[in-house]
């Protein structure tokens, strides 16, 4: 514990890491809240709950049961295709900004509009949309069994239990066979904006990319001194790579706070407990059935794994390459070539998908890609999430390295 | 007690070590050569941080490498540059190396380790500067303070590379004899070009030219070696640089229009010359200056 105290106190040290820190932090900010959409800066305190004018339409949404909520959308006549927003029964916000980073009250109703149809609309799909999954996997299943493909029969089965298991807010819908529960209207948009904003991810890499990738190299004169200690070797090694690593997740779940933060303060983070399935539509098909809050912090602890693996990498660049330059191109290199890697090949539906992820390091930051779909791979005939492969690949990766430089590190060579 | 079998190291084309076989007891070792005679590489073979072409570097009998951590907790080891961290204090610096030494790591050794770090500081005289960032500290403090953590632990093997590089003549002395103090059923292992250096406090002397162990002995054996050839000697000094052309030269002593010659020479330079005391340098000075002619 010492050596690593000490390994974070040299990794960390000087005022040019609180300055870059800072900066990106502020960086970050900037790009979550994106001012220049603003009709004026004085909006950014306000939050929605603070938004008098909407508030009773809100409240009203908020507990309103399934049938108030019909009649209301009737009475208001809420239409998509609108080109102004007519409005009865309920006082409206007719003036002034729209409490949030939304351009004009209208944003307020192209935001709560996203539920209406989704209510409407969507989640009906949603629930068909899973049976129909259920149903087509029970008859593919049954054919793989019958041909004796033991691999396809698994697949199926693990599609129908995935599939099967109600989503906590679905639940809700499916009134009048139950006790009737009260639907809840949440704005998630909080949480959309959570979910997408990718850039303190990113920031959370080069910050430890800038940090670890040195971490080695800064021994190039002491190294000596250092490898003739009693745990200058090994020791040592495992407490500048437990340290990178550290670093690394402190960062991603720092910017991941920050990410939360922004949200709560604009668009306040209701609806931790509704089905991830609401959160977009692009997760109407996921094999998750979690709840918001809980895919928060799974994605939250997913997106810090991800980092930790980037900063043990970028450690172990710095015990090879032995100079903090080079390091630092090689970190670069690897966190350049996977966004392009991502951007140009992500959309290539027909490139497989081992070459789509694996050499990917930053998927970690994309979490909600990477749980959309159900996508696996086959693993000696049974079915393995695409997602939880690329966890345990990174996992060996990181291990091999790990020992690697411990290796590399303590063999009888000049620092 | 350390043996060194047959080291040999080689980089690609250039021998660095060849075949060098010693035994060292307890005591002062100096390890003289000039630049690029091997003394680093050696030293560093010893250290444990170069892998030697061939041999085997025995420690009590047991190769360093099978010893591994064991070895390295009986080692202090100073190498030509020790590479502070700037924004450590000195105190904090030893701190360090204490964890790192793996000494007074148990729950309730601190005020052990902090007496044990007070003294280190005293002997290399930095008690005065101890709370001082390292960054702000001169060459010469830098390097005391590398010192006095080759010596935490009061390891059994200290070696130390070129210790008083940077030092004034003061801090030499004083190093001189804190070096001297600690010897006892100590083995410290000091490389360097400075003759002065280990002239009086080294025990036994191992001369390297050219990656090949040329001398091994008491500074006054290998001094007796040269008695007969060393003279003394009063010439206009206009004529030094005849002289320097033919002869190796010791000090040059210059007084008006006359120099005194030290020569190291197997002959009588000239009729007038006085056969002086040798010392350790003029032999230094012998076998080296046949390198650079």
């Amino acid at each position: 514990m010492k050596l690593l105290a000490y390994e974070l106190r040299k990794m960390l040290v000087g005022r040019f890491w609180i300055a870059a820190l800072l900066t990106l932090i502020a960086a970050s900010a900037v790009l979550f809240a994106q001012p220049w959409r603003l009709q004026s800066i004085g909006e950014i305190n306000q939050t929605a709950r603070q938004n008098s004018g909407f508030k009773p339409l809100y409240d009203f949404l908020s507990s309103a049961s399934k049938d108030e909520l019909d009649e209301y959308l009737s009475e208001t006549g809420f239409s998509l295709d609108a080109d102004a927003w007519e409005v009865s029964g309920l006082p409206l916000p007719n003036a002034g900004g729209s409490g949030r980073f939304l351009e004009t009250v209208e944003g307020e109703f192209q935001v709560l509009q996203a539920y209406l149809p989704r209510y409407q609309r969507t989640y009906p799909q949603v629930i068909k949309s899973r049976e129909d999954i259920v149903e087509m996997a029970r008859y593919l299943g049954g054919s793989a069994y019958a041909e004796g493909d033991l691999y396809n029969t698994r697949l199926n089965l693990d599609i129908i239990r995935r599939y099967s298991e109600q989503p906590p807010l679905l639940l809700a819908l499916s009134d009048g066979e139950n006790d009737t529960p009260a639907f809840s209207v949440y704005f998630l948009t909080g949480w959309q904006s959570f979910f997408d904003f990718i850039w303190g991810d990113i920031f959370a890499l080069i910050l430890t990319l800038l940090v670890t990738a040195r971490i080695f190299s800064l021994e190039k004169r002491s190294g000596s001194v250092l490898k003739s200690t009693l745990r200058g070797r090994k020791d040592t090694a495992a407490a500048k790579l437990f340290s990178a690593c550290l670093v690394g997740g402190v960062f991603s779940l720092l910017f991941s706070a920050l990410s939360f933060m922004m949200a709560l303060l604009m668009y306040g983070m209701d609806g931790a407990s509704s089905s991830i399935l609401s959160l977009t539509p692009m997760m109407d098909t996921s094999p998750l059935t979690c709840t918001i809050g809980e895919a928060a912090w799974f994605f939250t602890f997913y997106k810090a794994f991800g980092a930790m693996c980037f900063a043990l990498i970028c450690a172990v660049f710095s015990c090879f390459l032995r100079s903090a330059l080079t390091s630092y191109v090689a970190g670069s290199v690897l966190l350049g070539a996977s966004l392009c890697w991502y951007y140009f090949l992500m959309p290539r539906a027909s490139v497989p998908m081992v070459f789509r992820l694996l050499p990917d390091v930053t998927l970690w930051t994309r979490p909600v890609w990477m749980f959309s779909n159900y996508r696996v791979a086959n693993i000696f005939n049974y079915p393995l999430l695409w997602v939880w492969l690329c966890l345990i690949f990174w996992l060996a990766v990181a291990t091999l390295l790990f020992f690697a430089a411990l290796r590399y590190w303590a063999a009888r060579r000049l620092a | 007690m350390l043996e060194l079998q047959s080291i040999t190291k080689r980089y690609r084309s250039k021998t660095a070590l060849d075949d060098v076989s010693l035994l060292l007891e307890p005591g002062i070792w100096g390890l003289l050569g000039p630049n690029g005679a091997g003394k680093s590489t050696m030293i560093n073979i010893i250290a444990g941080l170069l892998a030697q072409t061939s041999g085997a570097v025995l420690w009590d009998g047991v190769n360093i490498d099978s010893l591994g951590a064991s070895y390295r907790a009986a080692l202090g080891f100073l190498p030509q540059s020790a590479g502070l961290y700037d924004y450590f204090t000195a105190r904090q610096y030893l701190r360090y190396m204490c964890a790192l030494k793996g000494l007074y790591t148990k729950p309730g050794e601190r005020k052990k380790r902090e007496l044990h770090i007070s003294q280190m500081l005293e002997t290399v005289n930095l008690t005065a500067d101890a709370d001082r960032r390292t960054r702000t500290f001169s060459g010469g403090m830098k390097q005391r303070l590398g010192i006095a953590q080759a010596l935490l632990g009061n390891p059994k093997l200290i070696i130390l590379d070129e210790p008083t590089s940077g030092l004034d003549p003061q801090e030499r002395v004083r190093l001189r004899n804190a070096v001297a103090a600690l010897a006892g059923s100590r083995l410290i292992i000091w490389a360097t070009h400075i003759v002065s250096d280990i002239e009086t406090i080294a025990h036994r002397v191992i001369m390297l030219k050219d990656g090949k162990c040329i001398a091994v002995g008491s500074p006054a054996e290998l001094a007796s070696g040269m008695d007969g050839q060393v003279w003394s000697l009063t010439i206009p000094a206009e004529k030094t640089d005849l002289y320097r052309a033919n002869y190796t030269l010791g000090n040059i002593i210059v007084s008006g229009s006359a120099a005194q010659l030290r020569i190291i020479h197997n002959e009588k330079p000239h009729p007038d010359a006085v056969s002086a005391e040798p010392g350790l340098e003029d032999l230094y000075l012998l076998r080296y200056e046949e390198v650079s002619k």
